[in-house]
């Protein structure tokens, strides 16, 4: 099986890894530190991921039909690129933890409340370690299905949100007093945003060209989206209660009118789950493509029942730790700095001198 | 592809379809069928002699009638206790199945309960994921038991009436209300003055009758319909009153409808101050006098300054009312004025500034017949 994802697959990677939790308690985050104003961070952090994303995708595309693990040999030497896949390996395991734990939190509150967490533990890992062993073109073609879904319904939602909402509850659009918060409210974005370096498992081809262009525009509509999430829930619920409530998107959605469905929030959870879903997806998949280029003599399907029962055991683990997605939110900022922006730069840069270096060597024009 | 590795493949097929059957259907072993819960459409809340009362309406949809068809009745249970928990605890003890939350139409309190446990109540509503959050929150001075007994004595039920009653007056553009979540948005904030619909029983009927006026989560005061039109215009979408206008020994009966409503704040020198401007389009819909009216440019004209003057002037009652009388922002300017001065508004305490403001009524009506009616100069057969 050839792995390779055209650039439409490619925006929908992105987008579904990013919004992946942030939907839900994002409108929280921010209105505690930017309030009103949370549209102006959101907007310079989401043109600082653009570039990183443009940096990734070219390293990519300098490289094309291989995948990190293989060209950072020739980029820092072979040493230097088994440290760097070993940390994204545990970054992204830890990442996985992170989110599955809170898939399950979603799904107790709102589906299950009844069923053990360990019961959807289990489900949940045997069905993404599935599709993550069937490989990455084919989670990106599921992607392109779903991320599609997600993306209507959640705009629709939004709509529905503004048509029924308070317009004053979202206005001044920028107070001057909330400007000393944008430091901690873009601090607080790094996580929502985080996620692009999911890309590094993708080998690009002659038909991603473009997708610098393109993950860059991605990123900035995955800001614009998020402002349409937050303003939403502002308008519907206010700016205190957006702060009070931990799942606030969920909340403001369940007193949304929309024309025919009473329960407006289970009808957006099926589609919002697929997010959730998919968050997951790419990671178990990413996790999997690391370790089958790490461990190249080892089959995939072991592979992926190893990775199956590490996460199951951290995700036990992680559960009995008090407040684990508050504790990892404030520990992964820095993780997810080195992985999307850090390391790719680094990379980037001595790609760049090395390709120089080279063609001084055979005494080409640089 | 190999025999073999088919044979594999289609077992593997098999335990994965098991395995997602088990996992859609994980999710119904719990469930109840809806005869088995009590569905509540009301729940209402009284504070007397030191103990709340909690009243809850339910559905009781298992009751056929001998037809086989079957007929919707509602019945109450009443529980009492010294906390809201308590309260709630006896009520559990007194239903013989699990009460279903989340088909309540409307939270109705006592203002003696409100002025006690209005927040509380609100942050327990927040805080519980079995309530249906679309609730209607409505105050009242009536006892609450003669309104379930009245009502239900007649198959009505208190919820859906309640509901009904707010939504059809709100789309007729002649009350306004508040989501529950707004109010306790209101509630939360660091000003809180606000109107709550109020209902009561009017010649055996249940009727909205006004708005209470809610300041810093005390019940400080009660606007009756008929006082009420100002605050209709000033806060409903699309209102729509209609007004009786002397003229000429004619009772003109007028329609006017909001056409645009801009309220804009100044603060200029530590001093604030508003101006609403209006602008009314009313059509004439008919008179208590015999035609011809000779109702003409002139007439208009007239009619026209009238009207302004009536509106005027309640407007400037409704102010003064809250100006003077309740000291309390219920008209929700802070609203307005924060959103123009969002920094001087947070280093201010609003319910004294407030007091000191200076509110400016512009108001203008475009005034004409109704379309189908000619009320002009016309002969008499």
């Amino acid at each position: 099986m050839t792995n390779r994802v055209t650039n439409r697959q490619m925006v929908f990677i992105i987008f579904l890894t990013l919004t992946t939790y942030s939907t839900i308690d994002l409108p929280k985050i921010m209105a505690e530190t930017a309030g009103r104003s949370s549209w102006i961070p959101i907007i310079g952090i989401s043109v600082l991921f653009g570039a990183a994303a443009v940096i990734v995708t070219k390293l990519n595309n300098m490289h094309q039909k291989r995948v990190l693990f293989d060209y950072s040999q020739e980029i820092v030497g072979r040493f230097f690129s088994c440290l760097i896949a070993l940390y994204y390996l545990v970054y992204f395991l830890s990442i996985g933890v992170y989110l599955i734990l809170g898939l399950v939190g979603v799904l107790q509150s709102n589906f299950l409340p009844n069923t053990p967490p360990f019961v959807i533990l289990l489900f949940g890992i045997t069905l993404f370690g599935y599709v993550a062993y069937k490989g990455i073109t084919n989670v990106a073609r599921g992607f392109e299905i779903s991320g599609i879904s997600f993306l209507v319904m959640t705009v629709f939602v939004c709509i529905l949100m503004a048509a029924g909402g308070m317009h004053y509850n979202i206005l001044p659009l920028y107070n001057a007093s909330d400007t000393k918060k944008f430091g901690e409210a873009m601090m607080k974005l790094i996580i929502p945003f985080g996620g692009i370096e999911v890309l590094f498992v993708i080998p690009f081809t002659i038909a991603n060209k473009k997708a610098s262009k393109i993950a860059f525009f991605t990123l900035l509509l995955i800001g614009i989206f998020y402002i349409l999430i937050i303003e939403g829930t502002y308008m519907i619920l206010g700016l205190n209660n957006t702060i009070a409530l931990n799942d606030a998107f969920i909340e403001a959605i369940k007193v949304v009118e929309a024309p025919v469905i009473e329960r407006t929030d289970i009808f957006y959870l099926v589609t919002g789950l697929m997010s959730l879903f998919a968050g997951m997806i790419i990671v178990f998949t990413a996790v999997t493509e690391l370790a089958c280029k790490m461990f190249a003599k080892i089959k995939r399907h072991i592979i992926v029942m190893i990775i199956g029962a590490v996460f199951f055991i951290l995700c036990l683990f992680g559960q009995n730790i008090k407040d684990f997605n508050e504790l990892f939110a404030s520990y992964a900022k820095i993780p997810v700095l080195v992985s999307s922006i850090l390391i790719p730069s680094a990379l980037f840069i001595a790609a760049k001198l090395k390709k120089r270096a080279q063609n001084k060597q055979k005494g080409m024009p640089e | 592809m190999k025999k073999g590795c088919l044979l594999r493949f289609k077992v593997f097929l098999a335990v994965m379809t098991v395995l997602q059957f088990c996992v859609i259907l994980s999710g119904c072993f719990d469930s109840k069928d809806i005869n088995e819960k009590l569905i509540a459409t009301a729940i209402a809340f009284d504070y007397k002699d030191g103990e709340i009362i909690y009243y809850t309406e339910f559905a009781d949809i298992s009751k056929e009638t001998n037809k086989g068809q079957s007929s919707a009745k509602y019945n109450m249970v009443i529980a009492r206790g010294k906390t809201l928990h308590e309260a709630r605890q006896n009520l559990d003890m007194q239903t013989d199945k699990p009460v279903f939350f989340s088909g309540v139409r409307a939270l109705i309190v006592t203002e003696s309960f409100a002025n006690r446990y209005l927040v509380e109540y609100l942050y327990r509503f927040r805080a519980d994921e079995n309530y249906r959050k679309k609730i209607q929150t409505v105050i009242t001075m009536d006892d609450l038991e003669k309104i379930f007994t009245t009502l239900h004595e007649k198959q009505h039920n208190v919820g859906f009436m309640i509901e009904g009653l707010i939504e059809s007056q709100e789309e007729a553009g002649q009350y306004f209300s508040r989501t529950t979540m707004r109010l306790i948005e209101n509630v939360s904030s660091r000003y809180a003055g606000i109107l709550m619909p109020c209902i009561g029983m009017q010649e055996k009927e249940l009727a909205l009758v006004g708005y209470s006026v809610v300041d810093n989560n005390k019940i400080t005061g009660f606007i009756p319909v008929k006082d009420s039109n100002p605050l209709v215009f000033l806060k409903a979408d699309k209102a729509k009153l209609v007004y009786t206008v002397p003229y000429d020994s004619i009772n003109f009966t007028i329609e006017v409808e909001l056409k645009k409503r801009k309220v804009t704040a100044f603060y200029k020198n530590d001093e604030i101050s508003f101006n609403i401007d209006l602008t009314f389009d009313a059509e004439l819909l008919y008179g208590d006098q015999k035609t011809p009216y000779y109702f003409e440019d002139a007439a208009n004209k007239d009619v026209t300054k009238i009207l302004e003057g009536m509106l005027l002037n309640e407007f400037y009652d409704a102010i003064v009312q809250s100006l003077i009388e309740y000291k309390c922002d219920y008209l929700q300017l802070d609203d307005e004025f924060r959103i123009r001065y969002p920094e001087a508004f947070e280093n201010m305490d609003w319910k004294s500034e407030f007091l000191k403001s200076v509110i400016t009524v512009n108001l203008s009506v475009d005034l004409d017949t109704v379309y189908m009616m000619d009320y002009g100069a016309v002969d008499v057969k």
